[in-house]
Order: structure tokens, then C-alpha cells, then sequence
């Protein structure tokens, strides 16, 4: 399908009425086109949603821009972990505070294990927020 | 006595066997040839853009390719590129049967047939995550607006005595685009592909200094400071239907740009599909790379000193600038509209990396939002305009194409 309007003879226009056409022509079609995509995207996305939450539907499991948080829920915030999973978690921290201790020379101890807030006020994890740093620096 | 005059027809001899030796050497083309001073300003220039890529590190995987390419096509004698079989927009297959083509004319034909940039752009959407425009499809818009740039530049060149195709190709640099500035060339003004491919180029490495100066001057410091809500997650299934519904939707419209989008889709189902892993990879790695050593090369082979160092390079250089200006001009005025509309949602930087340049124009808009608040991220947002940037400069170029081509 080629548009008749773009069929014009160019070379027998002034340079006035080429420049007009072209940049009128152009834009318009160049933005027709990329809202029609906006919309198609947009519905997309909306029939995505709504069959992702149909109840019983199993949602798409290969989501893999942000994917979803463990079910596990975490504890709520400054309390010290005592449970017994977390033991493991707690002798990996107190494994890299020793070596850490060990190469600066000095012997730490460990008073009380608390999570920090998971999300920042930007909405981004600590580890999230490193990556971007990192990602980032070079420029 | 028949010992001197042996001696000195002996001496005779070489001086005529050292002058001929002499008249074939480059060095002497330089000064006897019709315009080789041209090409000796030339070899200086490949030198001067050599040490721009190696040791400034300026854009070096495209520079130190075409750069080279400069130095090989100028080298007088060197005969591995003759503008002559590509002179009024046909190949004389001729010489190439005749064993009288170069290296460079031979891979040159990749240009003139209009091969190498569709396969550039399949390896761009091999290496592309489509997934901030999908989460965010009003980025698209903004990707649009910053074409305006395209039909600025059209219209100057226009004004500067370039003819309809020409000034179609001069305006493309504005797309930010080099696989589409070079495609459109190829096909509507191929005696324009070296100093279009070099403008096009040298603006894209030059966007952190171009863009930052507009952004500023377009924008309040209040609407820099603006934080967007984090983008939604972008399923499997999205990022796979995206690619095929854009060809489908953007070929039947405008067939011209099915080459360009098409091509930039199926790099970008090698990635999203997840069967096709090692087609993905050599997309974006191994076949890419080729593409652009050769690509490089020959864009450079195109500068011969007598075809480049003309007044109209200078214009299409100046176009250029015009160009790449006004499309950052019109992606911020659009952001700054999409700004108000949505009651401050959206940061208006992010409209000036629809000019494509992907990711530099992204990163630009990172950079400068950061200088007014340094915990704000706006790459992520960054990328959907930009990403849509590249559609919306093949989609201009299909538009061009289908006006001025034959």
C-alpha cells in the first residue's frame, strides 16, 4: 500500500511548496504511524493485564523484567533475625565480618543482625541502587 | 673510452629506470595529478581521526574502520577504490568482470545494494531490550517528535541549493542513525554517502555535547528534577508479540521502511524468543562486527579528496548540526507538553533521547538529570524513547524513500 499522496512530482515544485509538503507529508505520517503503534502496544499490554489477572489463570512465569519476590515474607524491619532459617544467613554475615576484620587487622564482633528497609524512598532495593551506580559511574 | 661510454650509458639507464620508479611513486601523484593535494589533506585528516579513536576513544569500532578506509582510498596508485563504477547511481559490472575492481570496490557493492545497513539493524535489535518502550508506549510519541530534526535539515538543504533525494539524504543525519543515514544515501544520493556517513557519525559521538545545552536552556529546573513512577513489569509474551506486530504494522503502511524496521525486528525475536539463542549471538556479535568492519572500510573509501573536500561538504555538515539541534529541540518540547498533561509524571529530558544515537542519547539524559539530583535515575525511562527513536527514524526514512525514490 504506498500512499497516492506521496506520489507527488517533486521536481517540478518550487522550493517553497517542496519544503511544505515534505515536512508536512513527513510528520504527520511519521506520527500517525507511531501513535497507531502507541495504541497497539498499549492494548497489548492491557489485554496482558487482564488475562494475568483472571483468577485461577497462571500467570506468565518467564516475566523476566522484574521478577516477582519470594513468597517467604521478610521480618518486619529492625528486628534482630532469630529464627532458626536464617542461621545459615547469619554465619555467612559473620564469616565476611571475620575476614573483613582479618584484613584490616582488627577483631569485630557482632552485636545484632537487622535488615535494612528493603525499598528506598526511590523505590529501589539497596542492591538495585548499587547496580545502577555501577551501571552508571563510567559516564 | 668504451669503458666511459659504457659507464655512462649505464648511469643514463638508471637515471631513466630511477625517474620512471619516481613518476609511479604516490608522492609525485600528489603534486601531478588534478586536485592530490586533495587526497594528501585527506590522508592527514584519516591521521587526525586514527588518533581521535585510539587515543580519545572517540566512537573507535566505527572510527578507526572508516578512518583507515580514508587512508586506503586516498593513497594514490593504491587502485582499491574507484569512484568511477559507481558514478551515476549504477555499478559498471563491467569492470568488476574485467578484474579491474578493487578490494574496497568489491565490498562496496555491500553499500550499493543497500546490505550491510539492514544487517547492522538486525544486530541492533539483537542487542536492543524493547522493553522500557513496551512498558511505557507513549515513548513513542517522543520518538517521533524528535524527527523534527529530519524535515528542519531537509528544508535548509533545500534552501541551500541541494536538489529533492539530496536533500531527503541530508536531512536522515538528523535520525541520529548511521545504518539508516547510510541506506537512505545509498539509495536517493550515493555521490553524498561519504560526508553524510562522516556527519552522521561525528554527531553521534558529539550528542553529550550537542544535547546537554538544549535540554538545559527547554527545561525548568523543577521539570529536571521530576521522578517517573517506576515502568511496569514487560511479560515473555509482550516482548515476543512486539517485534512481529511492529513489522507487520509499519511494513503494510509504508513498505519502503519494511527493509530498515523489518530486519530490526528479527534481530530483536532472535533475542525475545529464547529458542534461537545462537542466532541471537551471532546477530549481535560475530556477523555484526563484520558488517561494520566492512561497512567502516568503505564509508571511509567514498571520502576521495577530489569528491569531499567540496563546499557542499561544509553545508552538509552544517545541516547536520541544524539537524540534530532541532531534533532534540522537538523530543523536549513534546516531553515538556507530556510533562504538563500528565501533571508532572513525566521528566521532559527524556523526550531529547528520541533522536535514536542509542544508548549515548539515554546516557546523556541520565547525566543531566543527575547534575540537578544526583539519586534520580532516568536511563530506564530514557531508553523507551530512544529505542523508539530508531523506529521512528526508519519509519521517516520509508516516508523519504517512498517520496524521492524511483
Amino acid at each position: 500500500m504506498n500512499f497516492w499522496f506521496l506520489a507527488f512530482n517533486w521536481s517540478e515544485m518550487s522550493k517553497g511548496e517542496l519544503s511544505l509538503l515534505t515536512t508536512l507529508t513527513g510528520l504527520i505520517i511519521v506520527f500517525a504511524i507511531l501513535i497507531i503503534l502507541t495504541l497497539v502496544i498499549s492494548l497489548f499490554g492491557k489485554i496482558g493485564a487482564a488475562s494475568a489477572a483472571k483468577p485461577g489463570k497462571k500467570t506468565d512465569k518467564a516475566a523476566d523484567s522484574n521478577p516477582k519476590p519470594p513468597v517467604k515474607t521478610a521480618p518486619p524491619v529492625s528486628k534482630s533475625v532469630q529464627t532458626t532459617e536464617d542461621d545459615s544467613l547469619i554465619a555467612v554475615i559473620a564469616a565476611a565480618v571475620h575476614a573483613f576484620g582479618e584484613s584490616v587487622g582488627q577483631k569485630l564482633a557482632i552485636k545484632s543482625v537487622q535488615r535494612v528497609p528493603r525499598k528506598s524512598k526511590d523505590g529501589r532495593s539497596a542492591w538495585a541502587n548499587a547496580g545502577v551506580r555501577d551501571n552508571t559511574r563510567s559516564f | 673510452m668504451s669503458f666511459l661510454i659504457a659507464a655512462s650509458n649505464i648511469w643514463t639507464e638508471f637515471a631513466d629506470v630511477l625517474s620512471k620508479f619516481l613518476t609511479k611513486t604516490g608522492f609525485v601523484q600528489f603534486v601531478t595529478t588534478d586536485g592530490g593535494w586533495k587526497d594528501l589533506i585527506m590522508i592527514f585528516v584519516s591521521f587526525f581521526l586514527l588518533y581521535l579513536a585510539i587515543k580519545k576513544q572517540f566512537e573507535p569500532l566505527l572510527l578507526v574502520p572508516i578512518a583507515f578506509g580514508i587512508l586506503l582510498a586516498n593513497l594514490p596508485l593504491g587502485g582499491m577504490f574507484h569512484t568511477e563504477l559507481f558514478e551515476g547511481g549504477h555499478i559498471d559490472w563491467s569492470q568488476f568482470a574485467a578484474g579491474n575492481a578493487g578490494l574496497l570496490d568489491l565490498l562496496y557493492i555491500g553499500v550499493k545494494l543497500g546490505i550491510y545497513p539492514p544487517l547492522i539493524f538486525m544486530g541492533v535489535g539483537a542487542m536492543t531490550d524493547f522493553g522500557p518502550l513496551i512498558a511505557n508506549p507513549r515513548s513513542f510519541l517522543l520518538g517521533a517528535a524528535a524527527q523534527l530534526g529530519i524535515f528542519v535539515a531537509f528544508v535548509g538543504a533545500i534552501f541551500l541549493g541541494f536538489t529533492g533525494p539530496e536533500a531527503a539524504s541530508i536531512g536522515i543525519i538528523g535520525g541520529a542513525d548511521g545504518p539508516t543515514a547510510i541506506f537512505l544515501t545509498s539509495k536517493l544520493a550515493p555521490h553524498l554517502l561519504g560526508p553524510i556517513a562522516i556527519a552522521a557519525y561525528s554527531y553521534m559521538a558529539l550528542v553529550p555535547f550537542i544535547q546537554p545545552p538544549i535540554m538545559r536552556a527547554l527545561t525548568t529546573k523543577k521539570e529536571r528534577l521530576i521522578r517517573m513512577e517506576q515502568l511496569r513489569p514487560v511479560s515473555k509474551k509482550e516482548k515476543i508479540i512486539f517485534p512481529i506486530a511492529i513489522t507487520t504494522i509499519v511494513s503494510l503502511i509504508i513498505p519502503d521502511a519494511a527493509v530498515l524496521v523489518g530486519m530490526l525486528m528479527l534481530g530483536n525475536l532472535f533475542r525475545e524468543c529464547g529458542v534461537v539463542d545462537r542466532l541471537s549471538k551471532t546477530a549481535q556479535n560475530d556477523l555484526m562486527n563484520i558488517v561494520v568492519i566492512f561497512l567502516g572500510l568503505t564509508v571511509g573509501a567514498t571520502t576521495k579528496g577530489s569528491v569531499f573536500l567540496q563546499l557542499s561538504t561544509l553545508k552538509i555538515v552544517l545541516m547536520g548540526l541544524v539537524a540534530f539541534a532541532c531534533g532534540t529541540t522537538g523530543g523536549v518540547l513534546l516531553g515538556k507538553l507530556m510533562s504538563k498533561l500528565s501533571h508532572g509524571k513525566i521528566n521532559p529530558l527524556i523526550g531529547a533521547a528520541g533522536v535514536s544515537a542509542v544508548p549515548m542519547a539515554a546516557r546523556v539524559v541520565q547525566k543531566v538529570g543527575q547534575k540537578e539530583d544526583p539519586s534520580n535515575h532516568l536511563l530506564m525511562y530514557a531508553m523507551g524513547p530512544n529505542v523508539a527513536g530508531v523506529i521512528g527514524s526508519a519509519v521517516a526514512a520509508g516516508v523519504l524513500l517512498q517520496i524521492f525514490g524511483a
